[in-house]
């Protein structure tokens, strides 16, 4: 085996040296980059959500193991729990599932008639807007009207 | 039987398939901590994928999911561990010199970025064990239908039902972990954090085997300071899993070059065998696995003729069958319409005229820049400047397969935004960033991997030792 030279040796030296505190500086580099986001996320907390769908959830529970498996289920289109339209119709659906959850424009089918909305079909209305929304005031008001024996109004009262 | 025992058989029996099946494709691994994780997380997802496709063959052929369901499942996965168990004498450890001080600093510092990335995971879990948006609108809510409905499952995919045309690896598989544990939410979480830490495993695996232990402990962390890697992997939704078959199909593939023509056939398959489980995890995963065959058909071409490029072709194709025929099965009974987001209402005009449409493509390629992986602190360019520092040569850089891969994927998906139905700025915004973190552990793979590579397409001589595969 051929042995260095001095000059090669501390060449040799010079370059492990060199190599090394390039790959330190990398690491902790690397080591800052690789915390970054857990640390920073960690800090700021979560997103939450679980509130919205444990209650929808907690809501439902009963309701849904009473349902036949072909039920069909429309959801009034207002807003539950100060969320959005889609955002309630999308948590039902997943509370309720295998139920499907058809979206109710109910002020529609209050002006319009049943006809036009396709409550007709449905076996069941959902709504989970306190008694004093007015949708829920309407929905009354209309399954009343329509002698909806078999349709299950859910209104409690809570917000 | 408590729900971790349950979970532990669940996961446990496809797994000695895989390890099997493993040992059969790929024999040897690095008898290191980097080889031995690499090859666990091969295996668990490998299992995952092969006990999602059995899982479908049971429905269609049973009553749903109940007590028979999943004696099946386990009598099935029983018999084949059992056929399967003489190539368990193919797996072998290569000894590898230990690692130098530096090595060890990495690896220890990986661990404890990992351990804050484990933390931030199981508490973004506990808040939110439904996962997000899409988790619970589409992938969980399917399996909720399919797990509640007993006989009545084929009713998930009626044409009312949000995302009834989605693959359907993810769902399936909280379906059969369900059918061991009962329904809990912990399922889907554990799922979830499999594929992430899958995908993490694999890159670092398969970075160190091409270039070094310490490349592959820096790839690690750069992935690991991807804030939406991280981010996605607790929502639960599919681009995770799909991104892990993905990296997975690719490693096998990459440490295929310098096998005889035997080994590669069968590195080859099992390859293709991931590819086609991206494509039953995820729509994208069938463009990724077209784009892959390209590319490594070309390469394969050129470095050895039309033949070769047709062999590669051929078996890529053969491994990918089973999943490529559950897709299609899955579509010709169960969800015809294949992607109704994106083709409603779309005539050959209008997307030839989107096609041409500037402002379209110039709202889409800022969009997309704009929501890269890690574009916060210019992360792709930190990746690529890292690896050049350790020794990587630009000419291979340019001429990583798995980069190309990458790199063709991000271009189709700016494809689909530009011709997307949907508004393009809410569709930017509410897909752009994970569609480009599937191929984003890709990207990671080809631009460290490429440390080990000359720049002309073959690789070094097989290095004497893993962490100095190339002198820096």
């Amino acid at each position: 085996m051929a042995s260095l030279s001095p000059t090669g040796a501390a060449s040799a030296r010079r370059a492990f040296i060199a190599r090394t505190t390039v790959r330190v500086g990398v690491l902790l580099f690397g080591f800052i980059i690789g915390m970054r986001p857990a640390v920073l996320a960690l800090r700021e907390g979560p997103p939450a959500q679980l509130a919205d769908i444990t209650r929808m959830e907690a809501e439902f529970a009963g309701f849904r193991s009473e349902l036949p498996r072909d039920a069909r289920v429309g959801l009034i289109a207002a807003s539950m729990y100060r969320l959005s339209a889609t955002w309630s119709h999308c948590l039902a659906a997943y509370a309720l599932a295998p139920t499907r959850i058809s979206r109710v424009e109910l002020s529609e089918c209050v002006e319009r008639g049943p006809a036009e909305c396709g409550v007709r079909e449905l076996d069941y209305l959902l709504t989970l807007d306190g008694p004093d929304s007015n949708l829920v005031a309407a929905a009354t008001g209309f399954a009343a009207r329509r002698s909806m024996g078999h349709w299950v109004l859910l209104a409690p009262a809570r917000r | 039987m408590s729900v971790a025992l349950s979970l532990t058989f669940a996961l446990g029996l496809p797994a000695v398939v895989g390890w099997n099946l493993l040992a059969l494709a790929a024999g040897q691994f690095p008898r290191s901590p980097f080889g031995w994780a690499g090859r666990v997380a091969n295996v668990v997802i490998l299992g995952l994928g092969i006990a999602s496709l059995l899982a479908f063959a049971l429905l269609l052929a049973g009553r749903g999911v109940g007590p028979s369901f999943r004696a099946a499942d386990a009598g099935v996965f029983f018999v084949a561990a059992v056929g399967t168990i003489r190539w368990s004498r193919r797996a072998r450890a290569e000894d590898v010199p230990p690692a130098t001080f530096l090595e060890k600093a990495a690896l220890a510092v990986l661990v404890v970025a990992l351990g804050f990335a484990l933390w931030r995971f199981a508490v973004t879990a506990a808040v939110m064990p439904h996962g997000y948006w899409d988790a619970w609108e589409i992938w969980n809510r399917r399996a909720r239908f399919i797990f509640r409905s007993g006989t009545g499952w084929w009713g998930a995919f009626g044409a009312d039902v949000k995302g009834a045309e989605y693959p359907l690896l993810l769902p399936i598989t909280v379906v059969r972990l369900w059918a061991y544990a009962g329904e809990t939410t912990a399922v889907p979480v554990l799922v979830a954090a499999i594929f992430a830490l899958t995908i993490l495993l694999i890159v670092v695996d398969r970075v160190a085997e091409q270039a070094g232990t310490f490349p592959g402990a820096i790839a690690g962390l750069v992935l690991l300071g991807t804030p939406g890697f991280q981010y996605w992997a607790a929502l639960q939704y599919a681009d995770l899993p799909m991104a892990a078959f993905l990296v997975a199909a690719i490693g096998a593939l990459t440490a295929s070059e310098r096998l005889d023509a035997a080994a590669r056939w069968r590195r080859q398959l099992l390859a293709g065998l991931m590819l086609g489980l991206a494509g039953w995890t995820k729509n994208e995963g069938i463009a990724a696995a077209v784009i892959t065959a390209l590319v490594y058909s070309v390469s394969a071409g050129r470095r050895n003729g039309f033949r070769a490029s047709l062999r590669e072709l051929g078996a890529l194709a053969a491994g990918g069958g089973l999943p490529a025929a559950a897709w299609l099965v899955f579509h010709f009974l169960l969800a015809p319409a294949l992607v109704p987001a994106l083709s409603t209402g779309q005539s050959a005009a209008t997307l030839l005229s989107k096609l041409g449409d500037a402002d379209r493509w110039s709202i889409v390629i800022w969009g997309l820049l704009r929501r890269s992986p890690g574009s916060e602190i210019g992360l792709p360019v930190v990746a690529v400047v890292l690896a050049l520092v350790l020794g990587a040569r630009p000419m291979a850089l340019v001429r990583s397969p798995p980069l190309w891969i990458a790199v063709l994927f991000w271009l189709s998906m700016a494809v689909v935004f530009v011709v997307s139905p949907i508004d393009l700025r809410f569709h930017l915004g509410t897909a752009g960033d994970r569609l480009l973190l599937q191929a984003w552990p890709l990207f990671t793979l080809g631009v460290f991997g490429a440390i080990g590579t000359q720049g002309r397409g073959v690789r070094e001589p097989a290095p004497r030792r893993l962490g100095r595969a190339h002198p820096a």
